[in-house]
Parts: C-alpha cells; structure tokens; sequence
C-alpha cells in the first residue's frame, strides 16, 4: 500500500533582501517517489542537498513549487479540516533539536500528550496511560512524564520527541537527522526500538541522515540526493554500495571499524 | 619542538551534589593522540573544560595541576599559550558581532603579531584547514559560514595561537560525514607533520580507530580503563569500553 506519492516536485527559495539582488535558488528539482507502508527508506545526502526541503515538503509544512504530494490521492498542501487532522495524524515529523522542540515551562508527559489532546479522543486518563506506555516504549520511566526538558539528558529528550511523533500510532515518521547527535549506543537502542515498531505494527520510516553505517542497519531502501535530485535509488543489500560520485564519498567518508595506524610505540622507538 | 609533554595531575571536579569528576589523570604527548572517551554524562567535557578552568558557574576544580615537561604551570598560562581549545558547537565560540578576520586579529595580537605579518600568518593557517575563499570566509560572521566551516576557522585559530597541544571536545558531532573525514584528515596531518599533541573527547570509537593512540575510558567521572588503541580494540577490559564497542561494531556492519 502506497503511503504517500511525489509527484513530480521541485522547489525553491527566493534569496537576496532588502539590499542584495533578488535571485531564485533551485533546492530540489524533478523528484518522483512511492512510501510505502512499513518500508523503511534512508535519504542520504551531503549537506545542502535538498534532504530537509524535501522533507518539509512531504509534511506539507510547504507547498512545492512545481508538483504535489498526495496522500490517499489528496494533495497534502490543500487539506482542510478532517482531512487535514487525518494526514496530521498519519504523517510525523522529527526533527534534530530536541531542546527546541519542546515548551521549556511545560512537563515532559504534557508535551507529549499535545497531539492526543488536538487530534483525538482520548480523555485525560487514556491521555496519561497512553503517555506512560509511549515513554516505556522508548525506554524511559513514568517518573521522566513529570520532568520539565531541561531535566532530561540530550538522548532521553530526543527519546521524548520521538515518542510524541509516536503518540497518534502514525503510518510514516520523518526522522530529520533524528539521531545524528546521539551516541552510538542510544542510536542502536533506538533504531533497535522503531525496527520492533516496523515489524508490529508497519509503521514506514523515513530516516534522514548523512550516516550510511545508520541507514545499512535501519533501512530496506535507500535515496541518494543531491543537488535536489534523487540521483539514486536502490535496495539496500549487504554490500550496499553506489555509483554515484556523492554516494561514493559518504562510503569513503566512513570511519574504520578497527584502528588500522601502526602502534604508537612501534612508531616513536621504532 | 620545546614542550613534549602536557599532564593533568590528579583532576577533581565538585559541584553542589558532591564530586563530578575524581582522580583523573592524562598524558599528552606531542606528535600523538590521546583519546577520552566515554557514554553522555560520564564527565568526558568537564575534564577537558576543567583541565583549563573553564568551568561553568556552580561547578568547582578542587584538585588537580597541569604539568607542562614536568613542571606545574596554572591554568590561565596554558590556555591559549601551551593548548588551545576547540569545542562540539563551533557557533558558540565564535563573537556574533565580530566578522573571522577580527577573531583572528586578536589571537596574533597576543603573540604580538600585527600589520602584514598577521595577515600573511591568517593566510597560512586558513590555507592549511582547507578554507580556500579566504577573503570571503576572514570577512564572514558566524551566521555567514556552515558548522564546517567554523569548525575549520576553530582549528585555523589554533594554529595561529601556535599552541604545541590542542584539546578537542567532540569536534565532529556537529558535522556531517564529508566535513567529518576532512576534519580528521586534517587533525591527523597537523599531528603527524606538525607533532601538534591532541586530547580527542569523543563518544564514537570510529573516531577513535581513525585516530587515536592511546585511549582513557571514562565513566561516572573516573578513568576506568587505559590502554593503546589496538589493545582497547582487541581485549576491552571495562563494561564501559565494551558498551561502546559493542554498540560501534554492530552499526559498522563488523566486516574485517
């Protein structure tokens, strides 16, 4: 089943101001792509490839210049009403900062119930307990509902926010580099965590990341973009790799697994 | 080539809860790379903010010396002298209202360079991180650059201050994959070429393979293993350094 269909899109920015010329910067450009539900996709990208434009574009917090998203054939940048609050309900978003995306006088629990009290019908004790079982989801306690998010470590508030985009049981998650500031061991809890998710309940999952050591654990699809193009397109197998010039730089870019440097010792005695 | 050694003697860190960071030792050795690393919250930034006395409100070093060739030094004379320091964020550290060229003026003002001099010095280091639009990057303010950048115009501050030790918080976190390679690219030259002697504070053990010679652990604020890279790879002896490993080895894929 088809999630969401890029139809076509290209967009762009207007640049310059007040003093500066006026010029039109082209982000993305001819993009054609099929979400389906529970499929993981990566987006892989250098920065300044168009990856979270297009992700922007996909929520319909933006309306592409050229082309449409559609979801269930309705072109998401002109929802209204119920539909609208179906699509909200159905698509989510995370972003980087997690500091920024939560009310900094308002507790954990509360920022996380925000879309059950918009967007459904839940009453104030269902809104609670699905809260708490969000939280163990994700791994963190009903002690961490009452905390404000300056309480919270960089992973658990990240864990929060990816909680609340959990709350709604959407069908597709945006993760907008999601987990690029956590370390390795959180990534692999969590990555571990929404894979469950996939698997039980097919939740699709969009993963934006400039990690391809991420996107070979997490993902059976992976996107190459760049300078708004999708530039490839291909399962992700064991030997992922690409032919195209910037994907061979994110696989050059890689860090060793093992240290490879001779011994330090060897090299100042030797 | 007139310092070979920077110690960290004995390093004690109190805050109002008790003791943060207790009995830490380091030795930095010019020409090499010590890596600390550790989970979040293990104390890894408050060392490296402590060996210096950059400590934030409400915390306090209570212990704890540097030694430069043995000799004890106070903080105030290493910082910036003998080590300089680049952090996670490099938009933080830089003067919001003072374009690269003006932060730059004032590291050389310190060693006493000016007038053309400085300006042929700015012009070396920029070359050396790899900044190539020069007068374009030395007339930007921080707003103007990507984190690369700045992390790059971080380093080539460094290099001006001339400083034989440089300590780096987690220096790549803020990147992406390709300013990250080119940024340890460019560490590792200045270690090799130029026996720049580093303390890498990181939570990513491919860091630390690309990098490291020698390798603290650190957890609940204690160094609980030291070992060379090639042993902490091979007989990881704490639960710490094992986490971490096990976690980097499975999102490497572990192919030999």
């Amino acid at each position: 089943m088809t999630l969401l269909h890029v139809n076509d899109i290209g967009h762009g920015y207007r640049t310059g101001g007040l003093l500066a010329r006026r010029g039109w910067l082209q982000v993305l450009d001819g993009i054609q792509l099929e979400f389906k539900a529970g499929e993981s996709v990566g987006l892989l990208g250098s920065s300044g490839s168009g990856k979270s434009t297009l992700a922007r574009l996909l929520l319909g917090l933006e309306t592409p210049a050229h082309g449409q998203v559609t979801f269930a054939g309705q072109d998401v940048s002109r929802l209204r009403g119920r539909q609208a609050h179906a699509f909200q309900s159905a698509v989510q978003l995370v972003f980087q900062d997690a500091p920024g995306a939560f009310n900094p006088q308002r507790s954990i629990g509360w920022s996380i119930a925000e879309p059950l009290r918009h967007l459904s019908d839940l009453d104030s004790a269902a809104r609670d307990q699905r809260v708490l079982t969000l939280l163990q989801q994700m791994g963190l306690g009903e002690e961490h509902a009452q905390r404000l998010p300056h309480q919270l470590s960089g992973g658990q508030l990240q864990r929060a926010n990816i909680a609340r985009a959990l709350a709604l049981s959407p069908q597709l998650v945006v993760l907008d580099e999601a987990l690029s500031n956590l370390d390795r061991v959180l990534q692999l809890q969590l990555l571990q965590r929404l894979e469950a998710l996939r698997r039980e309940s097919s939740t699709a999952f969009v993963l934006i990341t400039h990690d391809l050591s991420l996107v070979r654990y997490f993902c059976q699809r992976v996107l190459l973009l760049d300078a708004g193009r999708i530039v490839e397109d291909r399962p992700v197998d064991g030997n992922l790799s690409f032919d195209h010039e910037v994907g061979k730089q994110l696989q050059a870019a890689m860090l060793p697994t093992r240290p490879f440097k001779p011994e330090a010792a060897n090299l100042r005695t030797g | 080539m007139e310092h070979s050694t920077l110690e960290l003697q004995g390093l004690r860190i109190e805050g109002r809860a008790g003791a943060l960071v207790e009995d830490v030792d380091l030795q930095l050795r010019r020409g090499q790379v010590c890596a600390l690393v550790g989970s979040s919250g293990s104390g890894k930034s408050l060392t490296c903010l402590g060996s210096l006395d950059l400590l934030p409100a409400g915390l306090t070093r209570t212990h704890g010396q540097l030694l430069l060739d043995g000799q004890a030094l106070p903080a105030a004379q290493v910082r910036g002298r003998v080590a300089s320091l680049v952090l996670q964020n490099p938009r933080s550290a830089f003067n919001p209202v003072r374009n690269m060229a003006s932060h730059a003026q004032e590291t050389l003002k310190l060693r006493g360079i000016g007038g053309t001099a400085a300006r042929a010095r700015m012009a070396q280091c920029l070359e050396a991180v790899g900044l190539v639009d020069r007068e374009r990057v030395l007339q930007a303010f921080a707003f103007q650059l990507s984190g690369g950048m700045l992390q790059r115009m971080m380093i080539a501050l460094a290099l001006m201050a001339q400083t034989p030790f440089l300590l780096a918080d987690e220096p790549t976190s803020d990147l992406d994959a390709l300013s990250q390679a080119r940024f340890l690219d460019l560490l590792m030259e200045l270690v090799q070429q130029h026996g720049l002697g580093v303390l890498l504070v990181t939570h990513d053990m491919g860091v630390v393979a690309r990098c490291a010679d020698h390798v603290a652990v650190m957890d609940a604020g204690r160094i609980v293993e030291r070992q060379t890279v090639h042993g902490l790879f091979e007989r990881p002896a704490s639960t710490a350094s094992r986490t971490l490993l096990d976690a980097h080895q499975i999102l490497a894929g572990s192919t030999p």
